[in-house]
């Protein structure tokens, strides 16, 4: 096994091209000792190859094909500790679709389960030496046109409410509008998430949005007339369904951002000092509304520009930003690239629902780095602390020490 | 890396979950393999069951993940092998491949050099944001044509290729980031991404 590590490591720097010629003589060697050596440094080499691999793969084995041998496997009773349980005298739900809705939400919670526990939260139950801070989740308030609230998680996957002819139903931790309300008046649902909250939602246009903590987007529950209009606050990430004859408006605080086009970002917490919009795909138009004398001013963002609207309601655009650190957290992450303190606590406050307290001075420092949202607070402070940084969690706060 | 290591000693300690997240981790690789040596999803998928199955059992016996990966190989190769004893090779490429199998030396170069460098690519586009990991997914991976993918999301062919152009973009990008522990193959995925 570690003679295959070695050869391993010297047919990769072979091709990087950051082999020495000590260590090409031994690669030499041992593709010299057999047939097979030589055949397998070829197809290894062969980028092409293995290009044709991954793309042979992603056909033959899918996400669905996995889940479905996982279940497979654990209706065989193959899955130690696992038993099939048939619960007697299921409740039954209030909506039409009762018996389809029984059979999702089954499947719903066997995978919920089993994928809900990330490593770094099993691991935070076996080491309790002081109280750790679980990290957000995804669970939102959904208020409807009536002013009722649902309390919405991941656990279910359900129809939450019939609005009109749209159907709004809760998988997985989205909230999937479906269907339309031609010709009648336009009702809005909000959905908001707190701190140590996300959620995402697909809109009856098709169009994606995922909430960061403490964030909401207010919008119609069909989008009938001659523009999409949605408000929001805190931060989303949007993928506008392309619809020229509807262009798509979001409206946050006095800045009004029109799409053109599908993928962006935007950041607008009350406690930043300014409301940022990042391009990744399309086109988008930013206006500011006036407050009462002075003029509109609108600005055109090409894809890798992000807006910033200061508190002076001065616009800079700046180019070539990193969309990936701005987005990551959409992908789970925390993101940091030369931010200072502050900057990293007020995620980390609202991720996990702390308050933040400066013992001493704020260093005059940056950092940067990439952390798993999925960890406890715990396990993020010890990777700030290893950059130099001191921290003392106390019940829901936490205290930053030189 | 330092979350499959909890992994594997979760694992070992026979804790619930982890079940699932062993399973999730190399099922694909498994599953991979077998169909390539017997040609038929149905018997990989089968046969690849059964494999897992027995590593369940004797999770006790797994400290490290090399381990676990050589259980599942060899016993996965060993299981086609038998098999195919009894059947007709799918294709004469199936006899080919199931044939150089035979050889232990063989079979351990392809689970650890080659599969490594297959997982840092998948990793490295997995954790792009959900705009490029479709185009790179519709594109390379379903190796659909340009035209089809602008019909598809309703955009002009020539926002395709940008948008494939700055997807190529983004994973050079994170591969130059020395934060990431892919930099061990980023030279070899830079070369790679050439031919894209």
């Amino acid at each position: 096994m570690e003679e295959n590590e070695q050869i391993g490591i010297l047919i990769y720097k072979y091709v990087s091209q950051e082999i020495s010629t000590e260590e090409k003589v031994v690669l030499e060697k041992w593709i010299a000792e057999s047939e097979d050596n030589k055949v397998f440094f070829e197809e290894a080499i062969n980028s092409e190859d293995i290009l044709k691999e991954i793309i042979e793969r992603h056909k033959v084995v899918s996400d669905e094909d996995m889940e479905r041998a996982w279940l497979k496997m654990t209706n065989m009773g193959l899955v130690p500790g696992f038993t099939k349980v048939i619960k007697q005298g299921w409740t039954w739900w209030r909506y039409p679709m009762a018996a389809a809705v029984l059979v999702t939400v089954a499947l719903g919670s066997y995978l919920f389960f089993y994928r809900s526990k990330p490593a770094s939260v099993d691991r935070s139950l076996t080491e309790v030496k002081q109280a750790d801070i679980s990290p957000g989740q995804a669970k939102a308030v959904l208020t409807l046109s009536d002013g009722r609230k649902v309390v919405l998680d991941s656990a279910s996957s359900q129809i939450v409410a019939v609005q009109g002819n749209v159907s709004v139903k809760n998988q997985n931790g989205q909230l999937v509008y479906t269907g339309s309300n031609n010709g009648a008046e336009v009702i809005y649902n909000t959905l908001s998430t707190a701190k140590a909250q996300t959620y995402a939602t697909v809109l009856a246009d098709g169009s994606k949005v995922w909430l960061n903590s403490a964030s909401s987007i207010r919008y119609p529950v069909a989008f009938v007339g001659k523009e999409r209009f949605v408000e929001i606050e805190g931060e989303a990430y949007f993928e506008v369904a392309h619809n020229k004859a509807k262009p798509f408006k979001i409206l946050v605080n006095d800045v009004q951002v029109e799409v053109t086009g599908t993928s962006f970002n935007i950041q607008a917490y009350s406690d930043e000092s300014m409301i940022r919009t990042t391009l990744l795909e399309g086109g988008v138009k930013i206006t500011s509304i006036p407050s009462s004398s002075g003029s509109e001013k609108a600005t055109n963002l090409k894809p890798g520009q992000q807006a910033q609207f200061r508190s002076d309601k001065s616009i800079a655009v700046i180019d070539n930003v990193d969309v990936e650190q701005v987005t990551a957290w959409t992908s789970g992450l925390f993101h940091f690239k030369n931010n200072d303190l502050e900057t990293i606590m007020r995620q980390i406050s609202r991720w996990y629902d702390v308050e933040v307290a400066y013992a001493d001075n704020i260093p005059n420092t940056t950092y940067s780095g990439k952390i798993r949202r999925s960890s406890n607070l715990s396990q993020v402070l010890a990777v700030l602390e290893s950059a130099g940084l001191h921290f003392k969690i106390e019940d829901k706060k936490v205290i930053v020490t030189q | 890396m330092k979350d499959l290591n909890d992994l594997v000693e979760r694992f070992n300690k026979g804790e619930p979950s982890a079940y699932k997240d062993i399973f999730d981790h190399y099922y694909k690789d498994i599953m991979y393999f077998a169909w390539k040596m017997l040609g038929s999803k149905e018997d990989a998928e089968d046969l690849t069951i059964q494999i897992f199955s027995k590593l369940f059992e004797r999770h006790t016996d797994f400290n490290t993940a090399p381990n676990i990966k050589a259980f599942l190989f060899i016993t996965i190769r060993n299981a086609c092998l038998n098999f195919l004893r009894n059947k007709k090779y799918e294709t004469e490429m199936r006899k080919k491949f199931a044939e150089k199998m035979e050889s232990d030396y063989r079979l351990s170069l392809e689970y650890t050099v080659k599969s490594d460098l297959l997982e840092a690519v998948q990793k490295a586009i997995s954790n792009l944001p959900e705009t490029y990991r479709r185009i790179f997914r519709l594109l390379i991976l379903e190796e659909r044509k340009p035209s089809e993918v602008a019909a598809l999301l309703d955009i002009s062919l020539d926002n395709v290729y940008q948008q494939k152009k700055r997807a190529l973009q983004m994973l050079r990008m994170r591969l130059d980031d020395k934060a990431l522990t892919l930099t061990m193959f980023s030279s070899f995925i830079y070369s790679f991404l050439k031919k894209i």
